[in-house]
């Protein structure tokens, strides 16, 4: 298939695009509902570490000063956005214009029952939406899996930063790029043929691992192709804007994906540098601006190409911080965390559950929103049936309404 | 013909690949003089890999230049290394006791770190241990450094517990915060590395860590995580997956544990999972990213060039020193991506152009005109697979056959 018709193809797959393309042709009612729902694209970005709730939305409270003498934000430093009754970190003032347009849903206490204050325990509870079993898929994964097209696209699914099992299915793995430069394939100069010939290599009898290994070549020039005409106009770092290990690239590869019309689905981005144990204020600061900034950036390119309406962001990360800071201008691992739902199909701006600082379990902040009602509605958004997201999620996890 | 294929896995999944020559010899040699030489090579009066640091300018102003050289020298050596599984060793610990150069300063502490692990590599578990938890690189990634009686900081006490020593599952919050006090004091000088105990800052006052009461300090919490039924298995686990891979029967190693627990000692450790995979009990796994170019450089091929290697290894997320987190990197199968894959293409590509400069040892068409003989240099004493050979065969003896060879998923699952 020549790159012209692959994309034709993917566009025709892809969304409603198609009954253009395909004139006169009448697709059956259920399809032509999957394919809509199809052009969705929903971004997770992972703030890996644990990111300090309580430093990010603050509380109000005089208790929260009191726990935090020494790494408190100070009064002067917080913004204040319309109707929200905590300060803001100042990182995340790039988020205020969609904040205005109320397409920002905090949502604080957010976790896994049962989860741990382990890294990796809370990490595999959110990623695999089934906390205290030993699951080998991640939510994103068996919802891809579950609603395979017919002909599947090899971006459906794209891990940004580093690959994730949150997308990985019980078979398949999701693309993923570690960073936006060198994503592309050089053979050797000249004439070679080590590409096809590698394509050539595939023993159709070979399992397990030998026969994913086989399948990554094919499935890797596929994307490359693909992504690589996206990719390639990403500018890295040109105008000096804060920069996190390269990571702020990500948002830009982001962008160059949904605006390129690939049938990308799941995009997550993983971001790393949130375990702030100690000085965690200018490692926080500069953490939260990449990230509001990406997304803040992201948005407003989208709405510009027509994409926004079509998109959707969750910010989540493992755990929030413990409520008291350590001793090291810094905080150890806690429970309830801070998630965010963005973007154009969130109902509207506001704050959904409260920190209770008088009522910590254990110090930590409380769990009192389950990861997987944001999941629940993520995944309806995307078009899953009722049935689906209960196999996903191994139950129904509808109560709240946070989307249009 | 079985034992020269069980000492070829061992050459490629432990030597990451072998020397020209090698695997005729250790087929002269046996399994178990084979396996003796690489479990104990003091016995054998075989030198010791030189310091690979040792040349590093360590007050070079540019510090990240500075560690990538440090870095690339380190991987430089492990390509001649004598002694293979001390490489191998080094490199699993520095995973298992994962520290970053993105937190850790000055930078070039990172150098002691590797250097203190090659000390222990094979050694004693116990003695690794301890002197880990006092590591001036541990202790300014986990904040060791900043645990003090007065504001303890439960970083390090939680990852011995949890990464270290007796798992998920086997401890409490309270242990949790008892390992942190126990710890507290520890300082390593910014000056010249030099670790002190201060006692105004050490809490001193009994705790009760994992049901033991009076611990107090080092010695005491050491002796607290080793006594745990949980750890020696868990450690052991944990190599015997690195060596046998994901998903070998576990019940091969249960007596294996119980003989570590009583005194520590990694080599009978290493020897029998070494016997067990050279006898065909391991499964496949992936070839990780760095043993993989260490695989490739034992062709007798040209340098890689630093900027190629550097995004080899950078793009294909296993950069030495720099894991993503305090796990470390992720499990071998993470290097199927699409991101590690165009790695491994393109630094094939490269290594095969440029194995064709004038600075090459050896012509690549001689090296890749007969297939099979390529096979068996790279370790598959009965050839490729079919299919990859008969890819290999459309191609042009010289670079491409080489990249396509290297590339392969042959080469990739061990």
């Amino acid at each position: 298939m020549t790159n012209m018709n692959r994309r034709t193809f993917l566009s025709m797959g892809g969304g409603v695009a198609a009954a253009g393309l395909l004139g006169g042709l009448t697709l059956p009612r259920a399809a032509a509902a999957v394919q809509i729902t199809a052009q969705r694209t929903l971004i997770v970005v992972d703030l890996q570490g644990g990111n300090d709730a309580l430093n990010t939305l603050v509380p109000q409270s005089g208790l929260y000063r009191d726990l935090r003498p020494t790494i408190a934000v100070p009064e002067a430093d917080l913004l204040t956005f319309a109707g929200l009754d905590y300060g803001v970190h100042p990182g995340l003032g790039a988020l205020e214009p969609m904040w205005n347009q109320g397409s920002v849903t905090a949502l604080y206490g957010t976790g896994l029952q049962g989860q741990a204050r382990s890294h990796f325990v809370a990490q595999d509870a959110w990623r695999t939406a089934r906390p205290g079993e030993p699951a080998r898929s991640g939510w994103l994964g068996r919802w891809l899996e579950a609603t395979e097209p017919q002909e599947p696209t090899a971006l459906r699914a794209i891990a940004l930063g580093q690959s994730t099992l949150a997308a990985q299915g019980e078979q398949g793995r999701p693309v993923a790029i570690q960073s936006v430069e060198g994503f592309r394939l050089q053979p050797p100069a000249g004439n070679s043929d080590v590409t096809a010939a590698l394509l050539a290599m595939t023993d159709p009898k070979a399992d397990g691992l030998l026969a994913q290994a086989q399948a990554a070549f094919p499935a890797t020039v596929d994307a490359v192709e693909q992504l690589q005409e996206l990719v390639a106009g990403v500018e890295i770092n040109e105008d000096g804007a804060i920069d996190v290990d390269g990571d702020r690239a990500l948002f830009q590869a982001t962008q160059a994906i949904i605006q390129g019309d690939v049938g990308a689905q799941v995009l997550y981005v993983t971001i790393n540098g949130f375990d702030t144990h100690s000085l965690q204020g200018p490692k926080q600061d500069a953490l939260l601006q990449l990230v509001a900034n990406g997304l803040a950036d992201l948005f407003t390119a989208l709405e510009e190409s027509g994409h926004a309406a079509n998109t959707l962001a969750l910010v989540v990360s493992e755990f929030g911080r413990r409520a008291a800071e350590n001793g090291s201008l810094g905080t150890d691992h806690g429970r309830g965390g801070l998630s965010f739902m963005m973007g154009p199909p969130v109902a509207q701006s506001t704050l959904i559950g409260e920190p209770d600082l008088g009522d910590l379990v254990d110090g930590d902040l409380q769990i009192t929103i389950d990861a997987r009602s944001m999941y629940d509605q993520a995944l309806r958004w995307l078009g899953a049936s009722d049935e689906t997201v209960v196999d996903v999620l191994g139950g129904e996890w509808n109560d709240l309404r946070i989307l249009t | 013909m079985e034992e020269r294929n069980g000492l070829a896995w061992l050459g490629r999944k432990i030597g990451w690949g072998l020397a020209d020559g090698q695997l005729d010899e250790w087929t002269r040699l046996g399994t178990k003089a084979v396996i003796d030489r690489l479990v104990d090579p003091d016995g054998f009066k075989i030198p010791a890999r030189p310091d690979p640091f040792s040349d590093i300018d360590r007050d070079n102003d540019k510090q990240a230049q500075m560690l990538a050289l440090g870095t690339m020298s380190w991987i430089d050596d492990a390509v001649v290394s004598p002694r293979p599984l001390e490489t191998f060793m080094e490199f699993f610990w520095s995973d298992y006791f994962a520290v970053s150069a993105r937190v850790v300063r000055p930078r070039h502490w990172l150098f002691d770190h590797m250097n203190l692990l090659a000390v222990h590599c094979t050694g004693n578990f116990a003695e690794l241990l301890r002197a880990v938890t006092i590591d001036p690189s541990m202790l300014f990634f986990l904040d060791g450094g900043r645990n003090t009686a007065d504001n303890p900081n439960e970083n390090y006490g939680r990852e011995l517990l949890e990464l270290y020593s007796v798992g998920v599952g086997n401890f409490t919050e309270d242990d949790v915060k008892a390992a942190a006090r126990a710890l507290t004091g520890w300082r390593a000088r910014r000056r010249d590395a030099n670790v002190t105990i201060r006692s105004h800052s050490h809490d001193d006052s009994p705790q009760t860590l994992l049901g033991v009461d009076g611990v107090h300090d080092l010695d005491t919490t050491m002796a607290a995580v080793l006594a745990h039924p949980a750890t020696a298995p868990r450690v052991v686990n944990k190599m015997a997956t690195a060596v046998l891979g994901a998903g070998y029967d576990m019940d091969l190693v249960t007596d294996l544990a119980a003989s570590f627990a009583q005194d520590w000692e990694l080599k009978p450790v290493l020897r029998h999972l070494l016997e067990l995979g050279v006898a065909g009990r391991s499964v496949p796994s992936i070839l990780e990213p760095v043993a993989w170019y260490v695989t490739a450089r034992k062709l007798p091929l040209a340098q890689a060039r630093r900027p190629q290697l550097r995004e080899f290894f950078a793009l294909s997320g296993q950069l030495l020193l720099h894991p993503p987190n305090v796990g470390g990197f992720p499990p071998p199968d993470a290097y199927l991506s699409t991101s590690a894959t165009v790695a491994r293409f393109n630094l094939a590509s490269h290594l095969a152009e440029q194995s064709m400069s004038n600075a090459s040892r050896i012509d690549p068409v001689d090296m890749t005109r007969d297939i099979g003989a390529l096979a068996e240099r790279l370790g598959f004493p009965d050839g490729f697979r079919p299919e990859t050979r008969d890819a290999l065969s459309t191609l042009q003896p010289g670079i491409d056959r080489l990249a396509a060879s290297l590339a392969s998923a042959d080469l990739v699952v061990v």
